[in-house]
C-alpha cells in the first residue's frame, strides 16, 4: 500500500516537472542477470553522487541477494557542465529458473531456501512489470560469463519493442575471464562499457556515457 | 528417454500472447522439450519467463530457453524478402529450444549452436541408475 502511494507520488511529481520544464528528470533502471553486479553498480552510483558512506542495499555472492525492487530518488549528476537528476531504480535479477536447493547448498536452511526462492521468482515478475516505469536502462553483464544468455537477449529485445534506451555495461573487467570486447562481440549493435562496479574501474565512461544517452533520450512520460 | 516435442509455429501463432505462454507451458511441464520452428517475439519471452516464475514449484523449478537464428549479414534484397515473409508469417528465421529446468541444467548459446547440458538429477536418474538395473537384471 505504501508502495503503491510512493510510486502515485512519484509519477505526479514527474508530470509536474514535465508541464513546469524541469525536464532533466528520468528514471533510470537498472537490469541482468542474477549476480551481474546490478546491486553493486547501485551502491556505487549511490556513493558516488549522494556521497553517502551506507549501502544502498545488501550484495553477495549467493544469487537473488535483491529480491524487491529498491528506488533511490534524486540522485544529480554533475559532469562537464552539466546536471542530469535521476531516480536509480535497482530491480531484481531476470531468470528463467529459481532452484532453492542451490539456497541450501550455499548454506541456508531448507525453510529459508524455499522462501528465497518464493521471494526471488515475486522479484523476477517485478522486475518485468518495472520495464513500464523506466526511461533509460542500463543492462549489466557479467562479462565473465557466455553473453549470449537468452536472459539477456530477452531483456535487449523487450527494451528495443518498448524503445527506451539503454547501454550495455560489461562487469567485472577486474577479473582475469571477465572481457568487454567478449560482451561487445556478441552485441555488435549497441555500445558496451566495460566496467568493475566494486572497484570503480572505468565508472566515469560510464558516466559519460549516460549523459550521451540522456541527450539522445526523448521525454517518454 | 528423452522427450523432444515439436511445437509447429503456425500452431501458436494465431493466438495471443498469453495462449502462447500456456501452450509451451503445459508441454514442458509435462517433462519434455519443446522445439518450435521459429521465434517468439520478446514480449512473448518476458511473458513466459513471467508465467514460468508463477508456475514455480517443488515439482517444476523454471525453464531453460535457446534460440538458434541466423547472425549473417544479407544484402538488401534478401532483406526485403525476409521482412515481407516475416510480416505475412512471423519470425520463422531460427528454431527455439525450449526445456525444464529440471532436465536441462544449461542451455548454452553460441552464434552458431546450442549446448544442452542435462541436469546431474535427470543422468543419474535416466542412463546411471537404468544402466545399473541393466546390469543388475542381466546377473
Amino acid at each position: 500500500m505504501i508502495t503503491t502511494f510512493k510510486n502515485m507520488f512519484s509519477r505526479f511529481r514527474n508530470e509536474m516537472n514535465g508541464i513546469f520544464g524541469a525536464s532533466n528528470y528520468f528514471r533510470l533502471g537498472v537490469y541482468g542477470a542474477p549476480n551481474s553486479g546490478k546491486t553493486t553498480l547501485a551502491n556505487r552510483l549511490c556513493k558516488d553522487l549522494l556521497n553517502v558512506d551506507n549501502e544502498f542495499t545488501d550484495i553477495s555472492n549467493v544469487a537473488h541477494e535483491t529480491r524487491k525492487i529498491n528506488v533511490k530518488e534524486k540522485l544529480v549528476m554533475n559532469k562537464n557542465g552539466k546536471k542530469i537528476l535521476f531516480d536509480l531504480i535497482d530491480t531484481p535479477g531476470i531468470a528463467t529458473r529459481i532452484d532453492y536447493e542451490v539456497f541450501v547448498k550455499a548454506g541456508m536452511s531448507q525453510k529459508d531456501a524455499k522462501q528465497r526462492a518464493r521471494e526471488a521468482t515475486k522479484g523476477v515478475i517485478e522486475s518485468i512489470k518495472w520495464l513500464d516505469n523506466v526511461d533509460m536502462v542500463i543492462i549489466m553483464i557479467d562479462a565473465t560469463k557466455n553473453p549470449y544468455n537468452q536472459v539477456n537477449l530477452t531483456i535487449v529485445g523487450n527494451l528495443e519493442a518498448r524503445k527506451i534506451p539503454f547501454m550495455i555495461v560489461a562487469n567485472k573487467i577486474d577479473l582475469k575471464s571477465g572481457k568487454a570486447d567478449k560482451i561487445q562481440q556478441a552485441f555488435p549493435k549497441y555500445k558496451v562499457v566495460g566496467i568493475s562496479a566494486k572497484f570503480s574501474q572505468n565508472i566515469d565512461k560510464l558516466y559519460d556515457e549516460l549523459l550521451v544517452m540522456k541527450k539522445k533520450m526523448k521525454k517518454r512520460r | 528417454m528423452l522427450n523432444i516435442q515439436y511445437l509447429p509455429f503456425r500452431q501458436i501463432e494465431p493466438l495471443n500472447s498469453s495462449g502462447r505462454v500456456q501452450s509451451i507451458l503445459s508441454i514442458i511441464r509435462e517433462g519434455k522439450i519443446v522445439i518450435i520452428d521459429g521465434r517468439l517475439k520478446t514480449i512473448d519471452e518476458a511473458a513466459l519467463i513471467r508465467e514460468t516464475m508463477n508456475s514455480i514449484n517443488e515439482e517444476f523449478n523454471g525453464i531453460e530457453i535457446g534460440v538458434l537464428h541466423d547472425h549473417k549479414k544479407h544484402g538488401l534484397w534478401s532483406k526485403i524478402k525476409h521482412g515481407m515473409a516475416k510480416m505475412l508469417i512471423g519470425d520463422r528465421t531460427g528454431i527455439t529450444i525450449i526445456g525444464p529446468a529440471k532436465i536441462i541444467s544449461e542451455l548454452r548459446q553460441h552464434p552458431e549452436n546450442v549446448e544442452l547440458h542435462f541436469s546431474k538429477e535427470y543422468l543419474e536418474e535416466h542412463y546411471i541408475n537404468s544402466k545399473k538395473r541393466k546390469v543388475a537384471d542381466e546377473e
